[in-house]
C-alpha cells in the first residue's frame, strides 16, 4: 500500500514536471551563468522547470563523470564538458550521449552554429553535443608595457616579427610571450596542421608539427617566450606571479580565456589589456600569410543517454543555445563568446570593453570566426592533449631530446596505447 | 569458541563486538579488492557492457615502457624517501633526547604536525615551496648556496626529488616520534653496563641501540614502504595526475589514474593498481627476510 502510494506520488511529481534536471558544470564561474539561465528559462518558457546545477572542478568533473557512467550511479542529465575531454567517451560502438542530430536540424542549429564548432562535438556523423563557445584564439597584450617599450600591435603581423622584436626586448630583460604547452596544438592548427586526421592518424603533418615545436623551443630558449613557473597559463598562480610582475607582455588565448581567466584573476589590470589577432605564419615561397586565429578547448553541452528527462533537457539546452539573451549574457557575464551565428549581430557583443582598453573583443572575434580551423575529434584526443601538456614542450626546454624525436615518441605512444584501447 | 576443550561454542558477545570491524573490512577492503580484480579482467568499455578479456591488461603492461618507468620511479622514490626519513628521524630522535625536558614535548609535537596534515593540503603548500624562482626552496636554500634556481616541478632531473622532499617532510616527524619512544624504551642498565665496560658511543649505537630499536625500525620501514607505493595525492596536486616532463615523476598509482581517468580504461587502470601488489610484496619480503635476528632485536 505504502509502496503504491509512493509510486503514484513519483508519477504525479513527474507529470507536474517537479523532477529536476541535473546539470553538471565544470566551474563555479559557469555555474553562476547556468543558475541565471535556469531562472531565465523559468521566466520565459516554463515556470515549472526545475534544475539542480552542480559545479565541479575542471579536471575533477570528467573523473566524476567517468565513474558515474561506469557505475551507472548518480548520473547527470546535462553535462557541460570541455572538448579536450569529450573524446574519452567516444570509445566503442556506442557513446553515453544522446544523438542530437535530428533535434539540431529541426532547430536549424546545423545552420546557425559555426560548422567548425558543431563538428567538434560530433562523431561518426552524429551530433552529440552543442558548443558553448567560439573558442577563437587571439593575442592578449599589455597596453601599458607596449607603451613603455614604444611598441604597437601593428608591428606584430607575423611570428617572425614576434621573434625579431622579442629578441630586442630580451636585450632589455623583458620577455614578450607567456608560453604554454597548449600552444603547440594552437599554432599547428593555425598553420593548417592537425593532431589527428579524419581517419584517426596521429600527426598527419609531421614535418609541420616538428617545425612548430622547434619554433616554440626557440621561443623558450631565446627567452622571447617565458614558461610560467608551474608551466601553465591556466593556473591562478600565473596571474599573481608572471603577470603581476610584468614578466610577460602577451598571452595567446581563446575568447573564454580573456573573458573568464584574465578578467577574474587580474582585475587590477583592467584597462591595461588589449586584444589583437594572432601573428600570422608567413610562407616565404608563396609570400602568403596563414589565418590569424586558431582554436583550443571550449565547453559544450551534452545530454546523457540514460537520462529520464531527455526532452526537458534538450529544450533547456536549445534555449541556452538559441535565446538572444542567453547568448548575450554568456559573453557579458564573462563566460565565453557564443558560437551561435545570429548572436554575432547583437550589438551588446560588439561593444568596446573597458577591461580590454575599449577594444571590441566581439568585433575581432566575429571577423576571425570564419577562419577558425577545424579539429578532427578523436577518442585519443584527451590523452594526446594530456601528453602534450605534461611533457612535450618542457621536454624540449630541458634537453630531453629534440623536437623530431620527442614527436616521434609522442606519436608512437599514442598509436600503441596512449589512448582508449581497441575494441575487442 | 572453546576449541581447546574440543567444544564449539560461539561467544555471541565477542562476535558482536568484532562484527563492526569485519563489516568495515568487508565493505572497504574485500569488496573493493574483488571488484577491482573483476574490473582488471574486463574490457575497458566506459559505457555499455564490458566483457571478459582474461589477462590481456596484465600482459600489455609487460611491453609497456611507461609502466616500467613507473615501476622504476616508484622503487627509486621509495628507497630515497625511506633512507632520508629514517636517517633524519634517527638523528632527530637522538637530538630530542638531548633537549631540555620542558621543550621536548612541544618540539616533538611540532615535528609531527606535517604528518597530521591531509596530503592534499601539504602538497598545495609545497606548490609555494617549489614555485619556480620565487619559491621558498629556491629563495632560502638554492640561491643562497650560490646555485641557479631550479624548476622543481618541470626539470626532469629534479621532479622525483621534489616528490621525495614532500614525502620526507610529511613523515620525518612521525618516524622521529616512534624512534624517540623506542630510544626511551632501551633498558638503562644495559647502556650503563656498556659504558662502564668502555664501549664507545659508536659501538653502543651499532651493537646495542640499533638491535634494541630494530622492531620499531622494522615497523617504520614497512609503514614508509607501503605509503610510498601508495603515493598519489601529493603527486596529483603537484603534477595534475601526470608524471611531469617525460614521466620523470610518474609513479605507479599516477599511472593507474592516467589509464583509468585520462585514457578511459578502467580495466587497464585496475590492472596497473593490482600489479603493485607483487612489487610491494617483493620489497616487503626483502625487508622482512633481512637478518631475522636483527629485526627481532636479538642482536644486542
Amino acid at each position: 500500500m505504502a509502496a503504491s502510494l509512493l509510486a503514484m506520488l513519483a508519477c504525479l511529481s513527474r507529470l507536474l514536471g517537479a523532477e529536476p534536471v541535473n546539470i553538471w558544470i565544470s566551474s563555479q564561474q559557469d555555474k553562476i551563468y547556468y543558475d541565471n539561465m535556469v531562472r531565465l528559462y523559468q521566466k520565459e518558457v516554463d515556470p515549472n522547470f526545475a534544475a539542480n546545477v552542480q559545479a565541479f572542478g575542471f579536471r575533477e568533473m570528467p573523473d566524476k563523470l567517468a565513474i558515474a557512467f561506469k557505475t551507472q550511479t548518480n548520473t547527470p542529465d546535462i553535462v557541460q564538458l570541455d572538448e579536450v575531454f569529450f573524446g574519452m567517451y567516444l570509445q566503442g560502438a556506442d557513446t553515453p550521449f544522446v544523438d542530437l542530430t535530428d533535434r539540431v536540424k529541426k532547430a536549424k542549429l546545423d545552420v546557425d552554429i559555426l560548422p567548425q564548432r558543431l563538428e567538434l562535438f560530433s562523431h561518426r556523423g552524429k551530433v552529440l553535443g552543442l558548443p558553448q563557445s567560439l573558442s577563437a584564439v587571439v593575442l592578449y597584450y599589455r597596453r601599458d608595457l607596449f607603451e613603455q617599450f614604444s611598441l604597437s600591435p601593428s608591428q606584430f603581423q607575423t611570428w617572425d616579427d614576434v621573434m625579431r622584436i622579442g629578441a630586442d626586448l630580451v636585450a632589455e630583460n623583458q620577455s614578450f610571450l607567456a608560453l604554454d604547452p597548449s600552444y603547440f596544438g594552437i599554432l599547428l592548427r593555425q598553420r593548417g596542421g592537425h593532431l589527428f586526421d579524419e581517419d584517426g592518424g596521429v600527426l598527419p603533418d609531421f614535418d609541420l608539427a616538428v617545425d612548430t615545436l622547434e619554433f616554440l623551443g626557440e621561443l623558450a630558449q631565446s627567452q622571447v617566450g617565458l614558461m610560467p613557473d608551474r608551466s601553465t597559463i591556466f593556473d591562478p598562480v600565473f596571474f599573481g606571479g608572471d603577470v603581476a610582475n610584468n614578466e610577460i607582455m602577451a598571452i595567446v588565448g581563446a575568447d573564454w580565456y580573456g573573458l573568464d581567466m584574465i578578467q577574474q584573476f587580474s582585475p587590477e589590470l583592467e584597462g591595461e589589456w588589449g586584444i589583437m589577432p594572432l601573428p600570422a605564419w608567413r610562407d616565404e615561397e608563396t609570400k602568403t600569410d596563414s589565418v590569424r586565429t586558431s582554436t583550443f578547448a571550449g565547453q559544450g553541452l551534452v545530454i546523457y543517454k540514460g537520462s529520464e528527462v531527455i526532452d526537458e533537457s534538450w529544450e533547456f539546452v536549445e534555449f541556452v543555445m538559441t535565446n538572444r539573451e542567453a547568448n548575450a549574457q554568456r559573453f557579458l557575464q564573462g563566460n565565453s563568446f557564443p558560437a551561435f551565428k545570429p548572436a554575432f549581430e547583437d550589438l551588446r557583443l560588439l561593444q568596446p570593453q573597458p577591461f580590454f582598453g575599449y577594444d571590441s573583443m566581439g568585433q575581432i572575434l566575429v571577423e576571425l570566426a570564419p577562419d577558425i580551423p577545424r579539429i578532427a575529434m578523436n577518442p585519443k584526443r584527451p590523452m594526446a592533449v594530456f601528453m602534450i601538456r605534461e611533457g612535450l614542450l618542457s621536454g624540449i626546454m630541458y634537453g630531453e631530446g629534440d623536437a623530431r624525436s620527442s614527436l616521434t615518441r609522442f606519436k608512437e605512444q599514442l598509436e600503441s596505447g596512449g589512448g582508449p584501447p581497441d575494441e575487442d | 569458541m572453546d576449541l581447546a576443550k574440543g567444544k564449539f561454542r560461539v561467544s555471541w558477545g565477542r562476535v558482536l563486538l568484532a562484527a563492526p570491524f569485519f563489516a568495515l573490512l568487508v565493505m572497504f577492503w574485500a569488496i573493493p579488492l574483488f571488484q577491482g580484480m573483476r574490473l582488471s579482467f574486463e574490457s575497458d568499455t566506459l559505457w555499455g557492457d564490458s566483457h571478459f578479456v582474461g589477462f590481456k591488461h596484465y600482459l600489455s603492461l609487460w611491453g609497456d615502457p611507461r609502466y616500467w618507468r613507473a615501476v622504476w620511479n616508484t622503487v627509486l622514490f621509495t628507497v630515497a624517501t625511506v633512507a632520508f626519513v629514517l636517517g633524519f628521524a634517527l638523528l632527530a630522535a637522538h637530538a630530542l633526547r638531548l633537549c631540555w625536558g620542558r621543550i621536548r614535548g612541544p618540539l616533538t609535537f611540532a615535528f609531527m604536525v606535517p604528518g597530521l596534515c591531509p596530503p592534499t593540503v601539504l602538497a598545495l603548500l609545497f606548490l609555494l615551496v617549489f614555485h619556480g624562482k620565487e619559491g621558498l626552496l629556491n629563495q632560502w636554500v638554492v640561491q643562497p648556496l650560490g646555485f641557479e634556481t631550479i624548476n622543481w616541478l618541470s626539470d626532469p632531473d629534479y621532479i622525483l626529488s621534489a616528490v621525495v622532499v614532500q614525502a620526507a617532510w610529511r613523515w620525518t616527524g612521525f618516524m622521529t616520534f616512534f624512534l624517540l619512544c623506542a630510544l626511551n624504551a632501551r633498558p638503562r642498565d644495559v647502556l650503563d653496563a656498556a659504558e662502564i665496560d668502555g664501549v664507545n658511543a659508536w659501538q653502543r649505537f651499532t651493537k646495542i641501540t640499533l638491535p634494541l630499536i630494530a622492531p620499531t625500525l622494522l615497523f617504520c620501514l614497512i609503514y614508509l614502504v607501503v605509503d610510498c607505493f601508495a603515493q598519489f595525492a601529493g603527486s596529483y596536486v603537484l603534477f595534475g595526475g601526470s608524471g611531469g616532463t617525460n614521466d620523470a615523476g610518474l609513479l605507479l598509482v599516477s599511472y593507474a589514474y592516467q589509464k583509468a581517468f585520462v585514457g578511459g580504461g578502467f580495466g587497464s587502470g585496475a590492472a596497473v593498481s593490482l600489479s603493485i601488489v607483487p612489487w610491494l610484496a617483493g620489497m616487503l619480503f626483502l625487508i622482512a627476510f633481512a637478518p631475522r635476528a636483527f629485526w627481532k632485536g636479538g642482536g644486542a
